[in-house]
């Protein structure tokens, strides 16, 4: 088998493996399943090309939620103010478990910072500590949790209103 | 509607809210395969002045309404063909020319009133490891002398898989005229034509589609073992995304075809 051979099959058993985790936190970032789609790609490309360093990455898994966190991060940063929300783009068909909780999640969640949605989706879907977000997003320990005492503040706040939010953008 | 009392009550609402999300895994496979490819293939040709094209492969993904040298708009949502090519062998060739060489090609090939006015060079979000530089991929932005406002432009250089049955995929995705998969504005529907037929089979196919006021046109040309796709469309947003910033595209289709058509872009 070449060595190419190898790489591709290693790399679709790990998408295959890790890829609904991976969508559902980029779900939770973007709150848009195109957007999410966008993303996942985008750093399972980047895993892919560094395939070698993934693999011999201590957590692997881990390596390449960092890879999502830091691209959603960077594409956030060069998006421009002037983007519609991508939620305006037709949505796949999906069998929601609620879809109403999820849209008002979804919208609750478009509504905060990019940042602060990161820190969310670290501590709080991924259960990393505050040490790990610090590191992750370059924030200092004291910010993660303001930032993580803030945005559930926002989210509880957002959630209990019985207004229907509709799916924000990323 | 939910009471959120702690992190742990967040995470209940999130597992409870994506719990039956269906995961596009075919879908997001190809995708990372068809950005993450040439992104290899240039590491594995030791072209390392030349660099990477990562950001040029990301706008493929990025850009689900135009397409890019990915799925055409509207294809992002749909299922994958069903048979996904599992492996591909990647082939230095003129699909990785760097974009700095295309900016040169690309400006001999515009007419007479129309310039560049920036384009990326570099992947500010590369691999980790991996060159900034871009190849095969150029994505700028165009301005005539008429003043009528900016636009976008996309060429992108890929290698057609070498498996007939990946092959046939691509071919079904690139240059058929079925478009039922795109989204489009019934009002205003895609207008495709095929071209440089060959062997009764076509080997061009433009379309040119207007959808909340951007105009969109694309070509893709297949050439020896590789595709050329040109874009342009009246909009400068990142996913070429309402609103417009001119009355139309900064090219038209004839102009669009001639670029395309360019041997520059197979020539070493």
């Amino acid at each position: 088998m070449r060595r190419s051979d190898r790489t591709d099959d290693g790399f679709a058993e790990f998408v295959t493996a890790r890829s609904p985790q991976l969508y559902r936190s980029a779900l939770l970032l973007t709150a848009s399943p195109h957007a999410a789609e966008d993303l996942v790609q985008t750093a399972l490309a980047k895993a892919y090309v560094a395939w070698w360093r993934v693999r011999s990455a201590d957590d692997p898994v881990a390596y390449v939620h960092g890879v999502l966190i830091k691209s959603f991060l960077s594409e956030r940063r060069r998006k421009s103010s002037q983007e519609l929300p991508t939620a305006a783009l037709p949505d796949r068909a999906t069998v929601d478990a609620d879809p109403a909780e999820r849209a008002a999640l979804l919208a609750a969640l478009a509504e905060l910072a990019p940042i602060d949605r990161a820190v969310v989706v670290l501590r709080f879907w991924e259960d990393r500590s505050v040490a790990q977000t610090a590191t992750q997003l370059d924030l200092t320990e004291a910010a993660v949790k303001n930032r993580s005492l803030r945005a559930l503040r926002s989210l509880r706040e957002l959630l209990a209103e019985p207004s229907s939010h509709s799916n924000g953008s990323a | 509607m939910t009471d959120l009392d702690s992190g742990a009550d967040l995470h209940a609402l999130m597992d409870r809210a994506l719990a039956d999300l269906p995961t596009p895994t075919e879908q997001l496979h190809a995708g990372a395969l068809r950005v993450g490819r040439p992104l290899r293939r240039r590491r594995r040709a030791g072209a390392a002045a030349v660099g990477v094209a990562v950001v040029a492969a990301l706008a493929a993904v990025t850009v689900p309404f135009v397409g890019g040298s990915g799925p055409a708009p509207g294809q992002v949502a749909t299922d994958p063909p069903a048979n996904q090519p599992r492996t591909f062998v990647a082939h230095p060739g003129w699909w990785d020319m760097p974009v700095g060489e295309m900016h040169e090609r690309l400006l001999t090939l515009l007419p007479d009133d129309v310039s560049i006015t920036g384009y990326e060079r570099v992947d500010t979000d590369h691999a980790p490891g991996e060159s900034a530089a871009w190849s095969g991929v150029f994505a700028g932005t165009l301005r005539d002398t008429s003043d009528i406002g900016p636009g976008s432009i996309e060429i992108f250089l890929t290698e057609l898989p070498q498996d007939p049955t990946a092959l046939a995929d691509v071919r079904a995705q690139h240059l058929s005229c079925d478009l039922d998969d795109w989204t489009f504005d019934p009002q205003h529907p895609p207008r495709c034509r095929n071209g440089d037929f060959r062997g009764g089979r076509p080997y061009q196919r433009t379309v040119t589609l207007t959808n909340d006021g951007i105009t969109y046109t694309e070509v893709r040309r297949w050439t020896g073992d590789g595709e050329i796709y040109a874009a342009v469309a009246n909009s400068t947003q990142r996913k070429w995304g309402p609103p417009a910033s001119a009355a139309r595209p900064p090219l038209t289709l004839p102009d669009l075809v001639t670029i395309a058509s360019s041997s520059s872009w197979v020539t070493e």
